[in-house]
């Protein structure tokens, strides 16, 4: 397989463990060239390990993984030239300006002068670059985060979290700015936990729990092959959230309703109609619709729970 | 690798970095001009040597053990590690850098410092002439006394470097300095100790032409092994 056909990332049985907790178990992973791969799961499900092990900040304990065709553990400068991250927005020097930060790093990857112009028009950044580092905010950090993790064009994109902080701008801002970078030739990898953002930004999606992959691919099938929404307007919400959790059932809140995952069918939403009118709740609003993320995320949580 | 020793440089400007070079060594001026003050007058030999020995037996290790620190938390602070570790750059080659800068640091404050020492012999010669040092000033003795403080110094430095950049907190390094330097004061008379690095750059002064050899060996020496096997170490570790 050629570097031009290899897939962005491709990790194959990779592991890691730390003493004798297996953080990542046994991942297989691709992401193929032009996506927006959502990478999803729960705080210790090991998403972050993935993306240290995918930048060789960590040796993988089995498996291996591959950007571009280049084996991480071997080869690390080979796949490190064709990635950029970002991982954490407050790793800057606060003492220099957003053009020196920039300044260090280009030099360090040997790129001319004019790649710190051409990234901070990118993530449109020209007119505070001049300023130090220490009087930018959050949002005006992860931009210029992603101006250097964009210093030299790279082919793959990893981005930790990149929303964090920003306020709804700068996440509007954020969004149009990683949805247009497949455009530009760059693979996009996307760990984030705002899901509406992911379902908006994402064409494919990964789903770790404890450490395993438990669901992947385009975003658009999944969401089609997932159990729909049920969505109620009740005349009293917090009693039917009560009842509901007594059955053993998460909703969650969303636009005056609560929505859960209708994994029983028709009979199920018809048993719920039922539930909740015996109580004497009244019940406003019933319908069904397709899944979002956010629900899908909870189904897959709920069935793995369950499992173990 | 000189791409890379810029970028580790530049990332000191206006930083705390700055403020301790130039401190510590007018430190030392400042008691020097004191001592010609206040304490009777000597020889150019007498301060130069006792000026210099200052430095090396508290204030240059001290300033080390800070400097390193402040190194090291230009990466541990901002939690830096990870974009740097990440680029297509061999790690060595990073470490290397911020071993040769410290090290280029130090040599600045030893300019510094002789620079200082001879202004505020210029000072006392023009304030005070009475309270001038006799005798000539030697630049050459000056530069021999610190180059070789210098050499002695490496071996310190880089441990505290090693220590600095391998933990996160400042807490480790600091433990380290602290205690070399006291053990320096306290067990400084004994021969043995020109084998404990932070006695290394005081032996330079000791009067024995073999301990003064010896500690500038083994600091040049010392120091260079231990930037390797540092250089080895970290770049091996996982981030």
């Amino acid at each position: 397989m050629t570097q031009d056909t290899a897939p962005a990332v491709q990790a194959v049985g990779l592991s890691k463990a730390f003493g004798r907790h297996l953080a990542v178990s046994g991942l297989d992973l691709t992401v193929e060239a032009g996506q927006i791969y959502g990478f999803l799961g729960a705080n210790g499900a090991g998403k972050t390990t993935t993306i240290r092990l995918m930048l060789g900040l960590l040796r993988p304990t089995q498996g291996a993984v591959r950007i571009f065709g280049h084996d991480v553990g071997r080869h690390r400068i080979a796949a490190a030239r064709l990635t950029g991250s970002l991982l954490e927005a407050r790793a800057t020097y606060d003492n220099l300006t957003g053009r020196e930060n920039l300044d260090g790093t280009r030099r360090l990857l040997g790129l001319p002068a004019s790649e710190i112009d051409r990234t901070l028009e990118i993530v449109d950044m020209g007119a505070a670059a001049d300023r130090r580092m220490g009087h930018y905010s959050l949002g005006m950090r992860q931009r210029l985060g992603l101006a250097r993790a964009l210093l030299g064009g790279p082919r793959l994109l990893v981005l930790d979290e990149p929303m964090n902080g920003l306020d709804p701008d700068g996440i509007r801002d954020m969004r149009a700015l990683i949805r247009a970078l497949p455009e530009r030739g760059v693979t996009v990898f996307l760990s984030s936990h705002l899901l509406s953002e992911v379902q908006q930004t994402a064409t494919h999606i990964g789903l770790m729990h404890d450490g395993r992959m438990v669901r992947q691919g385009p975003i658009a099938e999944l969401l089609k092959r997932a159990a729909p929404d049920l969505f109620l307007r009740t005349g009293d919400l917090a009693r039917a959230r009560a009842l509901l959790t007594a059955d053993k059932l998460t909703a969650i809140d969303e636009a005056g309703g609560l929505v859960l995952p209708l994994t029983g069918g028709d009979a199920q939403a018809a048993a719920i109609n039922r539930r909740l009118v015996s109580a004497g709740i009244d019940v406003i609003e019933l319908s069904v619709r397709q899944a979002t993320l956010e629900t899908l995320y909870l189904q897959v949580q709920t069935a793995e729970a369950e499992a173990a | 690798m000189l791409t890379t020793l810029y970028v580790e440089a530049r990332k000191l400007k206006g930083s705390l970095v700055a403020w301790l070079c130039l401190a510590a060594p007018t430190l030392v001026a400042v008691l020097l001009s004191v001592i010609f003050f206040r304490v009777r007058v000597a020889s150019w030999t007498d301060n130069l040597t006792g000026a210099t020995g200052l430095w090396a037996y508290f204030v240059m290790p001290m300033t080390i053990t800070a400097l390193t620190i402040l190194v090291a938390q230009v990466e541990h602070g901002p939690r830096a590690w990870d974009h740097l570790l990440a680029l297509p750059v061999p790690r060595w080659r990073l470490f290397a850098a911020k071993g040769i800068v410290v090290m280029g640091l130090i040599a600045l404050m030893s300019v510094l410092l002789a620079l200082e020492i001879r202004a505020a012999g210029f000072m006392v010669e023009h304030v005070a002439p009475k309270r001038a040092p006799t005798g000539v000033f030697s630049w050459l003795l000056l530069i021999k006394l610190l180059s070789a403080m210098w050499g002695a110094a490496l071996f310190m430095a880089m441990i505290q470097l090693w220590v600095a950049l391998r933990f996160r907190s400042f807490v480790a390094p600091l433990t380290v300095g602290v205690a070399g330097t006291f053990f320096a004061v306290a067990a400084f008379g004994a021969p043995e100790t020109v084998f404990v690095p932070w006695v290394m750059p005081v032996s330079v002064i000791a009067g024995d032409h073999a301990r003064h050899m010896m500690a500038v060996t083994l600091g040049i020496g010392g120091g260079i092994l231990t930037l390797l096997a540092m250089m080895v170490s970290l770049s091996r570790r996982e981030a």
